[in-house]
């Protein structure tokens, strides 16, 4: 698996320049303008999107069928892109949390609590996208797989700006680091599901 | 030990049908899979590779079975597809980075000897290759991690006759070693009769013939003559008529060509265009 995930590596650094750079742009906007959640939610959206862009990718190149040649097994193949996820998702979620972090200390607003479930839901925005998108992707290719994934990428944007205006403690009886691990242990489990699913439609595939 | 044993295989498309299909391709030797396109090369090569699960029947490769042993095999399998399938924006030198890490067998030195060999430039992207590069650097990948099988789908369509020669002279060398073996599908007849030990013809999804190519141009002849001398010939031995303003233009078995009649050595592209076309069955 070594060999798929250094080819991918190789395209993301060559062909997904504009994704790091946004990611930039978007880093300095969240540090600098008044804090808005969108600012720190979106960025992490756009890195779940770098897997489903590689996927396309090796579709148009016929890099799919060429790896089915290759000494590799289908699960494999899948896992490559679930682990180049959780890569660009971790540096992406690390980069925010501390930007987050600066942003709240220095407004002198820093709630741990208020603060965890933030991160939580940015680790939740960051890998729900991808979560629902790939078992499609991975079923019926890149290009059938772009509606539904625009229909997620729509609810994940639309969900990061209703955001700031949902007060869930007022409707459920948790505190924030209970609201924190509740979505977290869901976020992990439905990406898990996610992954074993891909591998049983790729399983299947025809190329 | 055969490199290539495939029996009873079919696969069911709408439409289009692989149907029963066996073949047997021994070590050391080169097949030709010829036929027009849509006839089921490609579909046979995926099987192979089972990039698609067949319908019936079993492909063992290099004595072992393709699906059960499909990671092991792969190793000793080297595939040139059409489209090739390296990434456009790769130069040729992480190409080789990505099969190091992908081929336990993986050699560097005959990749980098077949660069240079071919002129390949290790540091341009493959989107800048012509179609002849891009396929060299295809044929360089998979002859440098010690595969004992070569499986070709159309590697030589959209070359110009000198890079075609080229990559076929290739070929030719890789099966002087006896455990060396190569199944290439084109419908390019006249590349195929330059280098193959055996030819297997597909139609419309149906195995025609699998032969030796030496055989098959031994046992059938063209014969030219008047419809009246026609009828003289047996037909069970035709294997194709065509009929033109000059008379007649048979492929008929060789022994059973009457006496008196002037026999002209058969191309394998004429058999193939006789069976196919001019069938008299």
């Amino acid at each position: 698996m070594k060999g798929l995930i250094s080819k991918d590596l190789y395209v993301v650094f060559k062909l997904c320049r504009a994704f790091i750079l946004l990611d930039i742009i978007f880093l300095a906007v969240a540090l600098l303008a008044d804090y808005n959640p969108f600012y720190f939610v979106y960025p992490c959206i756009l890195s779940g999107m770098i897997p489903i862009t590689l996927i396309s990718y090796d579709e148009r190149e016929s890099w799919d069928k060429y790896a089915l040649t290759m000494p590799f097994t289908r699960a494999q193949m899948v896992c490559s892109k679930y682990v180049i996820g959780i890569i660009f998702n971790a540096v992406t979620l690390a980069v925010y949390a501390a930007a987050l972090m600066i942003k709240t200390v220095n407004g002198e607003s820093f709630n741990p609590g208020d603060y965890f479930s933030f991160i939580a839901v940015l680790f939740a925005a960051s890998i729900l996208v991808p979560t629902f998108s790939y078992p499609v992707i991975f079923k019926f290719g890149a290009e059938k797989g772009r509606i539904f994934y625009y229909v997620v990428i729509g609810t994940a944007c639309a969900f990061s700006i209703l955001l700031p205006k949902i007060k869930l403690q007022s409707f459920m009886p948790i505190t924030s680091a209970g609201l924190a691990a509740v979505v977290c242990a869901a976020t992990i489990l439905l990406y898990t599901l996610s992954w074993l699913l891909s591998i049983r439609f790729y399983s299947r595939r025809e190329f | 030990m055969n490199a290539i044993e495939i029996k009873g295989l079919c696969k069911r498309y709408k439409g289009f049908s692989l149907d029963n299909l066996s073949l047997t391709l021994p070590s050391g030797c080169i097949m030709g899979l010829i036929g027009e396109n849509g006839a089921g090369k490609s579909t046979t090569i995926k099987l192979i590779l089972d990039m698609i699960s067949r319908d019936s029947g079993s492909i063992t490769l290099l004595g072992r079975d393709n699906r059960r042993d499909s990671r092991l095999l792969k190793e000793d399998i080297g595939v040139v597809l059409d489209n090739i399938g390296i990434p456009s924006v790769f130069t040729p030198k992480q190409v080789a980075k990505v099969m190091s890490l992908s081929y336990k067998n993986w050699d560097d030195t005959a990749f980098y000897r077949y660069l240079r060999k071919f002129s390949l430039p290790e540091n341009k992207p493959f989107k800048e290759f012509s179609r002849g590069m891009k396929m060299k650097l295809g044929i360089a990948a998979a002859l440098s991690h010690n595969a004992k099988l070569l499986l070709l789908d159309e590697a030589t369509s959209g070359l110009d006759p000198v890079v075609r020669d080229e990559i076929l002279d290739i070929f030719s060398e890789f099966t002087r070693d006896e455990t060396h073996s190569i199944l290439i599908s084109s419908h390019i007849v006249s590349d195929l009769e330059k280098i193959c030990d055996y030819i297997a013809f597909l139609h419309n999804g149906k195995l025609l013939l699998c032969e030796e190519k030496d055989l098959l141009k031994e046992s059938y002849a063209i014969v030219r003559c008047t419809p009246e001398m026609f009828e003289k010939i047996d037909r069970s031995t035709v294997i194709g008529k065509k009929e033109n303003a000059y008379g007649v233009e048979v492929i008929v078995q060789k022994s059973a060509v009457p006496r008196g009649f002037e026999k002209h050595p058969v191309d394998i592209e004429q058999l193939f265009i006789f069976m196919v076309k001019e069938s008299v069955q």
